[in-house]
């Protein structure tokens, strides 16, 4: 289980970085073009802190989520396992880095 | 005028006189040089074999400094210093086949090259990598382990190496039998994996192992000296107790009508860790905690403090509102941020590899150092510690192990009394919800140790990442419905391992 949380968090992540760069830069397809952009490191964690608040779920979005009319169960689905392969992350980094905050 | 002296051109032309010698007289010079290689070899392993060169081991007085500071790879380097021939024919002989030139130049080459004890990590050496730190207290199963780390029955130094050594530890042990060191520690090893005694016996007739008889005489060496150990630590009292249940399986070899019950056995095994950092003082709080103890059935109950619950863990660290702020992300989503990044960075194109070096780790919020504790092992106990008695009586031996027992029946001043002190126990998360049903039980008692007031039970993070790892399992993977959809997590894992 905490190999099939390691492998598939991180694929979700990429594609998330795959769908973000689309988004900013409509001509990459894929990861070498986006490479091929070189983005600087301050745009990346721009980028990264856009991934956070849009492909992962968190509170205000699973509300928002559920007031909707019309509403995308697959990629809230995606979103929430996300978040929870996130956090499982998070703890272990935690337990190893000896933070108990 | 004398030509010069033809003595002095022998020296110049030795290789030419030995050559015609060898080829006139064959078998004389051949016994002549065996004779005196030899004899030169043979000294050379009888230096060796001599104590200061510290390969001595006496296994009535083994301890585990000994086998913690053993080495394969220092046995290794003072062997091939001590006897350079000796090595180098090993060499030419383990691989007769071999042309001499390639062997030469290749194999010499490589040895010199390997560093002892570190280099690649395949094979077991890599499964025991984790227990392979030099520890004062391991077990003797992580000795051992750390044995195969430094020392390569299985990993790091190369095949050949390991065939040398033991061939000449055979010479050695042959030549001195108190020149026993890598014979002690195979001895070990084979008791740490319950080999059969008739195994052992034919290894130590071959001379790779000590005798039986040697082995247990160490064993029981290195029993007391633990049992002591845990006597000093328990006394502290700065040490934490950590136990578990383990399983074997007795099967008879017969089996008769009275005993087709199960054959499996539950024991109970556990160790000591010693606390680092921490003063005796620092534990001294269990009065304290007592007062204020949901459990204390001396408190009213209109002045009983609050139930806890894990929400009031939320409000340890409330988000300090500058970081909100000044990136709008709570500490949660400033790590998850931090993670894409670093993942980007790892895992896509060589150009983001670049980022690597300039990535910051999040801040830390409660960062405690991260250390390496001392912990012995404590004696198996006969106890199933699935039931709530079981823990009881776990918990007493436990402590009885590091030489604390009940106040108010020892009558021995020098034994600490534990009444205002809490001790820390360690367990998954069964034992604690058991613990806590014992303390709840055990409340109403009369004296601090009856009402297991020393008691602070925390649960090993260990099994609090299998029981996330459980809840992601239940909610993502269990239901039928959560495997239908193809953005399911089961369909991802069907993708990635077809």
């Amino acid at each position: 289980m905490h190999e099939v949380i390691g492998h598939t968090g991180v694929v979700l992540q990429l594609d998330a970085w795959r769908v973000e760069a689309n988004k900013q830069y409509p001509e990459c397809e894929s990861f070498d073009e986006f490479a091929s952009k070189k983005p600087s490191l301050e745009i990346l964690e721009d980028m990264a802190r856009q991934l956070v608040t849009s492909h992962v779920a968190h509170s205000e979005y699973i509300f928002e989520a559920h007031c909707k009319a019309e509403r995308d169960m697959q990629r809230e689905n995606v979103l929430l396992m996300q978040q929870y392969f996130l956090l499982y992350k998070e703890l272990s980094w935690a337990m190893n880095e000896g933070d108990i905050g | 005028m004398f030509p010069p002296s033809p003595v002095n051109d022998i020296t110049v032309n030795l290789e030419q006189i030995l050559a015609s010698l060898l080829v006139h007289l064959t078998p004389h010079v051949h016994h002549w040089a065996f004779t005196t290689v030899s004899h030169k070899l043979a000294e050379s392993v009888l230096e060796l074999s001599r104590a200061e060169y510290g390969w001595h081991f006496s296994a009535i007085r083994m301890s585990a400094q000994q086998l913690t500071d053993f080495r394969l790879g220092e046995l290794a380097q003072d062997m091939e210093r001590t006897m350079p021939e000796l090595w180098q024919l090993l060499d030419i002989l383990l691989s007769a086949n071999r042309k001499p030139g390639a062997h030469a130049t290749e194999g010499d080459g490589e040895d010199n090259e390997m560093e002892f004890g570190g280099g690649d990590d395949e094979g077991i050496g890599r499964q025991f990598k984790e227990g392979g730190k030099s520890d004062r207290h391991s077990s003797i199963i992580n000795i051992v382990c750390l044995f195969f780390v430094h020392s390569t029955l299985l990993g790091y130094l190369r095949l050949e190496i390991q065939k040398k050594v033991v061939i000449l530890s055979i010479m050695l042990h042959s030549t001195n039998q108190k020149c026993n060191a890598f014979e002690c520690i195979v001895g070990i090893f084979l008791h740490s994996c319950n080999t059969p005694e008739r195994v052992i016996n034919a290894l130590s007739q071959m001379g790779i192992s000590i005798s039986l008889s040697a082995i247990h005489r160490a064993i029981r060496s290195l029993s007391h000296e633990t049992h002591r150990t845990m006597q000093e630590m328990g006394q502290t009292l700065v040490v934490a107790y950590a136990y578990d249940n383990f399983d074997i399986d007795f099967k008879t070899h017969v089996p008769t009508v009275e005993n087709v019950k199960d054959t499996l056995t539950h024991l109970t095994s556990g160790c000591m860790i010693k606390l680092d950092g921490v003063k005796q003082e620092d534990l001294c709080c269990s009065t304290y905690l007592w007062r204020q103890s949901q459990l204390n059935p001396m408190i009213p109950a209109h002045l009983r403090p609050p139930n806890r619950s894990f929400l009031d863990i939320l409000n340890l660290h409330p988000e300090p509102q500058s970081h909100l702020f000044a990136s709008g992300l709570t500490r949660c989503q400033q790590w998850m941020a931090y993670k894409f990044l670093a993942d980007l960075v790892k895992y896509e194109p060589p150009y983001f590899h670049q980022f690597h070096a300039l990535l910051q780790c999040p801040e830390p919020i409660d960062q405690i150092p991260v250390k390496r504790m001392n912990y012995v092992p404590v004696r198996a106990m006969d106890i199933n510690q699935s039931k709530v008695s079981g823990n009881i009586q776990a918990i007493t031996e436990l402590l009885q192990q590091g030489s604390i027992e009940d106040p108010s029946e020892e009558s021995d001043d020098s034994i600490v009394d534990i009444s205002d002190y809490v001790v820390l126990f360690h367990g998954d998360l069964g034992t604690a919800e058991r613990v806590q049903t014992l303390m709840e039980h055990q409340a109403i008692e009369a004296t601090p140790w009856q009402c297991f007031q020393f008691v602070i039970f925390v649960m090993g993070l260990f099994h609090l990442k299998m029981a996330c790892a459980d809840a992601v399992w239940c909610i993502l993977i269990e239901p039928r419905q959560a495997r239908d959809d193809p953005t399911s997590l089961m369909h991802f894992v069907s993708l990635n391992r077809p």
